[in-house]
């Protein structure tokens, strides 16, 4: 429990780090699996309103450094964090690939509502690689093991 | 919502969606404002954030940096050799470039007896490439200059070897380009071969552009070089964009579909040229 908490601290903060390094050399698909990571890992272990809230707030700092849109990234990362931690009660007592299907279900929601199709109705579709989803989702599996009482947050 | 939940947790769960709503809508909003090019309040918050996240960015940078550095000091021999080398071509450059100066004084000449347009005079700034950002439709550099360096929204920029876009956003000491191969983006062009005109448009791939509204009798051929056409004073004339890849014409289509292959490759080199004009906005 303890690792996972300061995973989650310290996340956000390296995914930003790696996103730096990566745009410096050249932004690959790869480097936004930790940004991604974040979305579950926000859903799981901070307490209701800090998760979105949190979600929302590094979504904008990455579309500051990335020099995107200012709202995308937010909005890619609050609404599905939004929509875990309201689900959150429910999908935990689940078994394992119940949750797993939830959760791609609202990442994948997101990455074609956002990045697909918003930015679609301004003829300039951004980027939605699916990896970084992919891997977000099945990451999902290990930190809710590792999160023995999620909804105790922080 | 679950009926049997308890009152402290519905409440807990509208707060929850309650600070949902409005952080969406905030989302939204700053979304809309930053999409739309009049409304220039979302830049006070962009320069902030790269202000609070400029600490990360230098340490980000730092393995590079240190890289460059090493590389430096470890190739003294080298560079020597190089500098050598540009010594001499420095010197063969000169050499044409005398001829070249001759060559533009008979040009304005003939044109000012043509009464055609007068080229703009160009400035040309090299300036370093410290980030790019080359997602399918989404092509972007960010350079280590800015505002505080004279640079301009707008300004075009090039490579040694043809033109790579504008810059788009313009901080204090940084500056976006967008290059021309992104969506939305097109450069009135010129066929050297026979001057013809027309428009290259950025299809969002790299290494393609699409050559349009060309009617299917246009003679324009695969291998014809495209040059900046000095068409809407964005881009002075005479820079090379492409080289024509592909010609088909569609039966029942009014125009041929051309696609081109740019002769810049923005990875070549890890700097870029400013061409800064007295005026460059829109000349009409």
């Amino acid at each position: 429990m303890l690792l996972i908490r300061l995973l989650s601290l310290l996340l956000p903060p390296l995914a930003l780090l790696a996103l730096s390094w990566s745009a410096s050399v050249s932004l690959t698909a790869w480097a936004l699996v930790p940004v991604w990571l974040c979305v579950p890992l926000y859903g799981l272990l901070l307490r209701g309103s800090w998760s979105v809230a949190g979600a929302f707030g590094f979504g904008l700092l990455i579309d500051v450094v990335l020099y995107g849109t200012l709202g995308v990234w937010a909005l890619a990362l609050g609404i599905p964090t939004l929509a875990l931690r309201l689900g959150q009660q429910r999908s935990l007592g689940q078994p394992l690939w119940i949750q797993l299907v939830g959760v791609a279900a609202v990442l994948v929601g997101s990455n074609v509502l956002l990045f697909r199709w918003l930015d679609w109705l301004h003829a300039a579709p951004l980027n939605a690689p699916w990896a970084p989803v992919l891997v977000a989702t099945l990451l999902w599996a290990p930190l809710a093991l590792l999160a023995e009482r999620p909804e105790a947050g922080f | 919502m679950d009926g049997s939940a308890l009152p402290g947790q519905r409440r807990s769960r509208r707060r929850l969606l309650s600070l949902g709503i409005v952080l969406i809508a905030i989302g939204a909003g700053l979304y809309a404002l930053d999409r739309s090019p009049q409304v220039g309040i979302v830049e006070p918050l962009r320069e902030l954030g790269l202000a609070l996240t400029s600490p990360l960015r230098w340490l980000a940078a730092w393995p590079e940096r240190r890289r460059q550095s090493a590389m430096v000091a470890d190739n003294q021999e080298q560079l020597k050799q190089d500098y050598l080398a540009l010594r001499k071509r420095t010197l063969e450059l000169e050499t044409s470039l005398g001829q070249l100066n001759a060559l533009r004084a008979e040009n304005t000449r003939l044109r000012r007896l043509l009464q055609a347009t007068a080229e703009m005079p160009a400035e040309l700034q090299v300036v370093n490439i410290s980030r790019m950002q080359l997602f399918p439709f989404r092509h972007r550099l960010v350079l280590d200059q800015g505002r505080n360096q004279g640079i301009s929204e707008g300004t075009p920029v090039l490579s040694a070897s043809g033109v790579l876009g504008q810059v788009q956003q313009v901080s204090a000491d940084e500056s976006v380009v967008v290059l021309a191969t992104e969506t939305e983006q097109a450069i009135p062009a010129m066929v050297v071969r026979n001057a013809g005109q027309t428009i290259v448009h950025g299809l969002g791939k790299r290494g393609l552009y699409r050559v349009s509204w060309l009617p299917q009798n246009t003679d324009i051929r695969e291998g014809d070089l495209l040059v900046t056409s000095g068409l809407g004073g964005r881009f002075p004339a005479g820079f090379p964009i492409a080289v024509v890849a592909s010609v088909e014409a569609q039966p029942g289509e009014r125009f041929l579909e051309v696609y081109a292959r740019p002769t810049a490759d923005v990875t070549e080199q890890p700097e870029v040229l400013l061409v800064r004009t007295p005026d460059p906005s829109p000349q009409e």
